[in-house]
């Protein structure tokens, strides 16, 4: 025979509230911190990675320019300033981003976290802010002391620098941050069909080295292929904030390209969740 | 259906109809050749892992699906929760929730372990996520705290707390797990197998800690398990499962009665012979059941009969063949394992049994 015990903890507040979500986020976000601060060996070689790459791309660009100055738009020193300056956008777009949601999708964190009541994709967002954010920090002192002790670069940047930028350059990163993140989720909602996504995951790397700018500048291209990469997400996780900064987007068109950007990371937002929501319902979760 | 709000009145806290589940999957040929067509084509086939199950579990009850792996027990609880949806059929909880639309509302009200999953953080310590726990599900510091120190008491854990969950045992990993399921005192608890790996100890204090969460907090819980132990201890009701449908539900004492009460009688003789007489005599009694191990060779007869008439059957044994060609005799008590698989056969007999 079964016996009717009523639960007797009715103290718990059993409903939603919005204040509940933000103060879990804040919770969540912080323990993001503390996990990205324990991996700090492998933090400490990803930056060292990235600089000697980038080292090597700054001092390539710098020579050809060099040898035929008068073919090229930017000077040996603004190629610098580009370089250095990419080197810090591309360091912080969370690029595991698309994998780490791949496996949270197959190996099952995906199926504790729907059925708690804080929001997935939140969770997910949360924790790339939380790996840019420490990006940054630890990448901003690299990049203030490269400006400040290599002669030449500090000018060279702010020579181009108008008022107009300390809102631009917000607004674009912010554009590029949020359009990165999205494209990557995009990736990542994959691995509701396939079993690996390393494949389209190489497949968009291959994009963004064509329509980021973390290459080669991208205002190089010519102005067909331009004007392709602008309608992509790739675009903006790079080289819109970076033009941005550098001054090369005239104040005239900079409206312009933000719209077009929050219309990209509009639409890479609907195709993010349009996938979530496919992916969720047929979702089988795993064996076991 | 749109079942939203919450009936604190229903004494139902979960109710499935017709719930079954087809998953998707693909057939692969063993070797290399075989992964070499399947990369060229993939056949699907569809594996129904639940077939028109339905119950109907009430407040405070602590139930124990039971059944063989791959008999649809997970897949069961994951369609309670909400975690995948079903094929067809309904699951409803408390009156109120249509648990395949995930409302959040339910969702604060249930807990979830799954002993071959993770839920903490693997990387920081468990009270780290018992913190995230407490802001997810807006519980008060103080009561987050007692709550926390008598799980904590329960499990006499408390050295582990501050230590990257990655570099626990499987026990006290399973433990902290546990604690993190009930911190938010969910009002229904799902558990897979919680005990799955772990050692008698441990195995033995989650039971208490089980015991506890359902009696003191009248939390309802519906534990998935292959170990009958778990059951035995914990379960006053079982559902059996087989092949993706339920075979028995009702209390573990009604199946004690129906096939746990017999006495299986194991008869070695002297010489074949004695064994033929014995074997007719068995036969023509009809409150003797033959058992599957009935001669293996030509000396052993093996028959069950129920509790009450083995004085009987044992004197009457002797009248058959003499005590000298008796060279064994063991009477022995049918284990819970034993009776399950009887239930599970009969089922495939005749396509189920209810109590
Ligand atoms: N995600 C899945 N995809 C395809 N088949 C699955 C999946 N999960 C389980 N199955 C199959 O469904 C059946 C029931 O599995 P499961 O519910 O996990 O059983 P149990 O928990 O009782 O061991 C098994 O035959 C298993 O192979
Ligand atoms: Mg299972």
């Amino acid at each position: 025979m079964t016996t009717d015990v009523r639960p007797k903890m009715a103290i718990i507040r059993h409903q939603t509230r919005r204040s509940t979500i933000m103060r879990a986020s804040v919770v969540y976000f912080g323990q993001c911190l503390q996990a990205a601060l324990m991996y700090r060996s492998s933090l400490a070689i990803f930056l060292a990675a990235e600089a000697f790459s980038y080292a090597g791309f700054i001092a390539f660009w710098y020579k050809a320019a060099q040898s035929n100055p008068a073919q090229h738009v930017y000077s040996p020193i603004g190629l610098v300033v580009y370089f250095v300056l990419v080197s810090f956008h591309h360091s912080i777009q969370h690029h595991a981003a698309s994998r780490d949601l791949g496996s949270d999708i197959r190996m099952g964190k995906l199926s504790y976290s729907i059925i708690r009541p804080f929001p997935f994709l939140l969770q997910t967002g949360l924790r790339s802010v939380a790996f840019t954010f420490i990006y940054s920090m630890l990448l901003s002192p690299l990049l203030v002391g490269g400006f400040l002790l290599v002669p030449g670069i500090w000018e060279s940047l702010s020579s181009g620098f108008t008022p107009d930028i300390y809102w631009q350059y917000p607004v674009a990163i912010t554009i590029g941050l949020a359009s990165g993140w999205l494209v990557r989720m995009l990736v990542g909602m994959l691995a509701f069909d396939m079993a690996q996504i390393w494949g389209p995951d190489t497949f968009f790397i291959a994009l963004y080295y064509a329509g980021s700018g973390a290459m080669f500048p991208i205002d190089l291209l010519p102005v067909w292929a331009l004007n392709i990469a602008k309608w992509t997400p790739m675009y903006y996780m790079v080289g819109f904030p970076v033009l941005t900064l550098m001054g090369r987007i005239p104040a005239a068109t900079f409206g312009q390209e933000a719209i077009r950007g929050v219309v990209v990371t509009m639409l890479t937002f609907a195709g993010m969740y349009a996938m979530w929501r496919r992916g969720i319902k047929q979702f089988e979760a795993i064996g076991i | 259906m749109t079942l939203m709000t919450y009936d604190s009145t229903s004494d139902i806290a979960i109710e499935v109809r017709g719930l079954e589940k087809t998953y998707k999957t693909y057939r692969k040929e063993a070797g290399f050749s075989g992964a070499l067509k399947s990369f060229f084509h993939r056949e699907t086939v569809p594996v129904q892992a639940v077939k028109s199950s339905s119950f109907s579990i009430r407040r405070g009850e602590f139930v124990g699906l039971l059944g063989p792996n791959g008999a649809g027990k997970t897949t069961m609880l994951k369609m309670m929760t909400g975690l995948i949806p079903p094929t067809s059929g309904t699951s409803v909880a408390f009156g109120s929730f249509d648990t395949s639309k995930r409302p959040r509302d339910y969702l604060r009200r249930i807990g979830m372990v799954m002993g071959q999953r993770n839920q903490l953080h693997a990387d920081l310590p468990a009270v780290d996520s018992f913190r995230l726990s407490q802001a997810i599900y807006d519980i008060p510091e103080e009561r987050f705290k007692s709550r926390l120190e008598t799980c904590l008491a329960l499990f006499d854990i408390h050295s582990k707390l501050n230590i990257p969950v990655r570099k626990l045992s499987l026990g006290e990993r399973m433990k902290m797990e546990l604690i993190l399921a009930i911190l938010h005192e969910p009002e229904l608890l799902f558990l897979d197998e919680p005990t799955i790996g772990l050692d008698f100890n441990a195995a033995r204090q989650i039971r208490a800690f089980l015991a506890d969460a359902n009696k003191n907090f009248g939390i309802t819980i519906i534990l998935t398990s292959h170990y009958t132990k778990d059951i035995e201890e914990l379960c006053r009701r079982v559902i059996l499962i087989n092949h993706g449908t339920v075979v028995y539900d009702g209390a573990l004492d009604g199946l004690d009665d129906r096939v746990q009460g017999e006495r299986q009688f194991s008869v070695t003789t002297a010489d074949p012979a004695s064994a033929k007489t014995l074997l007719a005599w068995v036969q023509k009694n009809p409150d003797h059941r033959i058992m599957p191990e009935n001669m293996p060779d030509d000396t052993t007869v093996a028959f069950a009969v129920t509790s009450k008439s083995v004085a009987d059957t044992t004197k009457q044994l002797f009248e058959v063949i003499p005590p000298q060609s008796v060279r064994d005799l063991t009477i022995g008590e049918r284990g819970l394992e034993e009776v399950f698989a009887e239930v599970y056969r009969k089922a495939g007999d005749s396509g189920g049994v209810r109590a």
